[in-house]
């Protein structure tokens, strides 16, 4: 596991959050293996105990890690569906935002659709 | 629970720790200046001296430097993990012993530079200064003149009490440095004069009289000082 | 549970009143800020029992200090503003008291922390630089294994490699979930980093008192080149400069022209949450 902080980058937590998802999406942290204490999060990271709790918490909440009182956290378990499942809703999530701003800015959902076709026809001749 | 600190280890602390930045420089001063007083006219002051007063005064310099010290915060001292109760007890103690260590300490100065200067006399002109004059030595000074002592040395006791509660810092300070020790030292004075000129202890008793009436008043505020201070103190020391 | 909790707490000498109420969380990292004579040393003094006249009450981890004097006092150390034992002593004799003093005291720490930041044994505690007195001071706290640690100032006029090690050393310390930090600074640069609560201080009183993740999160701080009546009346503790204005804002999507909007740092927030109550 491994952390970069940026004071830049937006709040704390959140820049842990993405980058231990991202680790977990990646399989870079197996499941089941065992992350620091909040409290030693905290030391390493100097950053604040609550921050870190947060985190974790909101990991937790999420499904991508699992706490066992007394032991520790550790990563949890997935199915390969869940874990496309989970991608699938962050996707959406992501998307209906940028529908908002299409709405609100008078974007019409036909020049939307463009615009999303374009995007993602450059990634594929990129990739 | 962790184990209680030592009586020796807890006065040594006081007394070397209280050495602070944040200790008044007045009540030093006031405490200095009543230190070398009293070495002083030990020194000079003539033998006969009302020892029970003298003890007093002792007492009383003993209260004022250790309470001075326990003022002086932050200190390390106010962080001893301590019970009240024993916290008390071992000040009480401490005021004890510090008061016979001073003094055997000022005898022992005494006795020093009187036996320098009885060399020096020796080597210079001769004479056996070591030979005391018949009838110099501590004359009877009777009940009465006992009593007296006693009172006298309550009575420092007593003020010290007082003077040490008082709440005002600067107030401590200027009634230490300017009624405290001029009082001691017209006292002493009263009393050397005395024995120079008229051969006799007191003076002190010609010029004022010392009737029972006196004795009683006079014993009287000694206890109501020291019992008003000592509650005072008790509950200072608790807080 | 509340590692202190500090009830109408009040202490008043000369013309200065200190009036706190504070409940500091266990297992957590609270900063004190104010600005100077706001009453930060006055409130930690009282804390560690250090004020003659004081009234109201403090529990310590849950338990008042009449009748627990002992136990209280073998749980809580301070590193107060000035070293608060003889400084002509030799910092071999000083820990040599706290051995005595402190049975909890726990030497292999002291031996190795005095290693570790290079503090030499045989020299007066006088003749140690600042930071170096500091550092002895947050040691000798450390070593006394408490579990209330309160701190006045102890990252100022410490350079910043040094500041470093002390807040890792506060870190150490809060490894264990029972322990709680209280402590004042001016330099909130390591209150943004390690702080989990923040306190306000101001003429003796307590202003404000909370988490600092929700505190930052819940103000935004703005810069623009006009001050619009929408933005006025959002506008806590307006500053102007020659290209425009900074202040705070509850709304976390202000709208207007030319507008940069950011989560403020805690110094940000301090000065102008200060700003704002002296305009009243």
């Amino acid at each position: 596991m491994h952390i970069h902080l940026s004071l830049q980058a937006g709040s704390i937590y959140e820049q842990i959050e993405y980058q231990i998802r991202a680790q977990i999406y990646s399989g870079e942290l197996k499941p089941g293996e065992m992350l620091p204490s909040i409290r030693t999060l905290a030391k390493e990271l100097t950053i604040g105990i609550i921050t870190a709790k947060r985190a974790y918490d909101d990991l937790i909440a999420e499904g991508m890690l699992y706490s066992v009182p007394g032991k520790g956290v550790f990563v949890a378990e997935r199915r390969e569906e869940e874990l496309i499942q989970g991608k699938l809703e962050k996707l959406k999530e992501k998307l209906s935002s940028a529908k908002k701003f299409a709405d609100e800015n008078g974007i019409s959902p036909e020049q939307f659709q463009k615009i999303f076709w374009e995007i993602s026809e450059e990634n594929h001749e990129r990739s | 629970m962790s184990k209680n600190i030592g009586f020796f280890d807890y006065i040594v602390t006081l007394l070397t720790t209280g050495w602070n930045r944040s200790l008044d420089k007045r009540e030093w001063e006031s405490i200095l200046c009543l230190t070398f007083l009293m070495a002083v006219l030990v020194l000079f002051g003539g033998d006969p001296m009302p020892v029970f007063c003298i003890f007093g005064a002792y007492g009383a310099l003993s209260i004022l430097i250790l309470l001075s010290l326990t003022r002086s915060k932050p200190a390390l001292f106010h962080l001893i993990p301590i019970t009240p109760r024993r916290k008390t007890v071992y000040l009480f103690l401490g005021m004890l012993f510090f008061t016979i260590g001073v003094m055997i300490a000022t005898i022992l100065v005494e006795l020093l530079v009187a036996g320098i200067i009885c060399l020096i006399v020796f080597a210079t002109s001769g004479e056996n200064a070591f030979v005391f004059e018949e009838g110099s030595a501590i004359p009877p000074i009777g009940l009465q003149g006992t009593l007296f002592s006693v009172i006298l040395g309550l009575l420092f006791v007593g003020a010290a009490l007082l003077i040490a509660t008082l709440k005002n810092r600067k107030l401590r300070g200027i009634l230490t440095v300017s009624i405290w020790a001029p009082l001691y030292a017209l006292l002493q004075i009263l009393t050397s004069v005395g024995n120079i000129e008229k051969g006799k202890i007191f003076l002190l008793f010609d010029t004022i009289p010392h009737s029972e009436v006196v004795l009683i008043v006079l014993s009287v505020a000694a206890a109501a000082m020291i019992v008003f201070g000592t509650v005072k103190m008790i509950k200072q020391i608790k807080n | 549970m509340n590692g202190l909790e500090i009830n109408d707490l009040s202490v008043t000498f000369k013309t200065f009143r200190l009036d706190a109420t504070l409940q500091v969380p266990q297992g957590c990292i609270t900063g004190l800020i104010g600005r100077n004579g706001a009453g930060k040393s006055t409130l930690i003094k009282a804390i560690m029992r250090q004020q003659e006249e004081m009234s109201g009450s403090i529990l310590y981890d849950g338990l008042p200090f009449k009748g627990n004097e002992r136990e209280i006092l073998s749980k809580i150390a301070c590193v107060f503003d000035s070293p608060h034992f003889n400084v002509f002593c030799k910092a071999e004799i000083i820990i040599k008291f706290y051995r005595k003093i402190f049975s909890s005291f726990d030497m292999e720490l002291c031996r190795s922390l005095m290693e570790q930041f290079s503090l030499p044994l045989k020299q007066r505690v006088r003749d140690y630089s600042l930071g170096m007195q500091k550092k002895f001071c947050l040691i000798l706290a450390l070593c006394q294994k408490p579990s209330i640690l309160l701190l006045d100032e102890p990252t100022s006029g410490i350079d910043p490699y040094d500041r470093g090690s002390i807040v890792e050393l506060i870190q150490q310390f809060m490894l264990d979930e029972t322990h709680t930090v209280l402590f004042s600074t001016h330099i909130t640069e390591d209150l943004d980093k390690i702080a989990d609560y923040i306190a306000i201080m101001q003429e003796g009183k307590i202003d404000l008192f909370e988490q600092k993740d929700a505190l930052l999160e819940e103000y935004r701080l703005v810069q623009c080149p006009y001050l619009t009546e929408k933005l006025q009346e959002e506008a806590i503790g307006v500053r102007k400069s020659m290209f425009g204005y900074t202040f705070l804002t509850k709304n976390r999507e202000p709208e207007g022209e030319d507008i940069l909007v950011k989560s403020p740092t805690v110094e940000e927030f301090f000065i102008h949450f200060l700003g704002e109550e002296e305009q009243k």
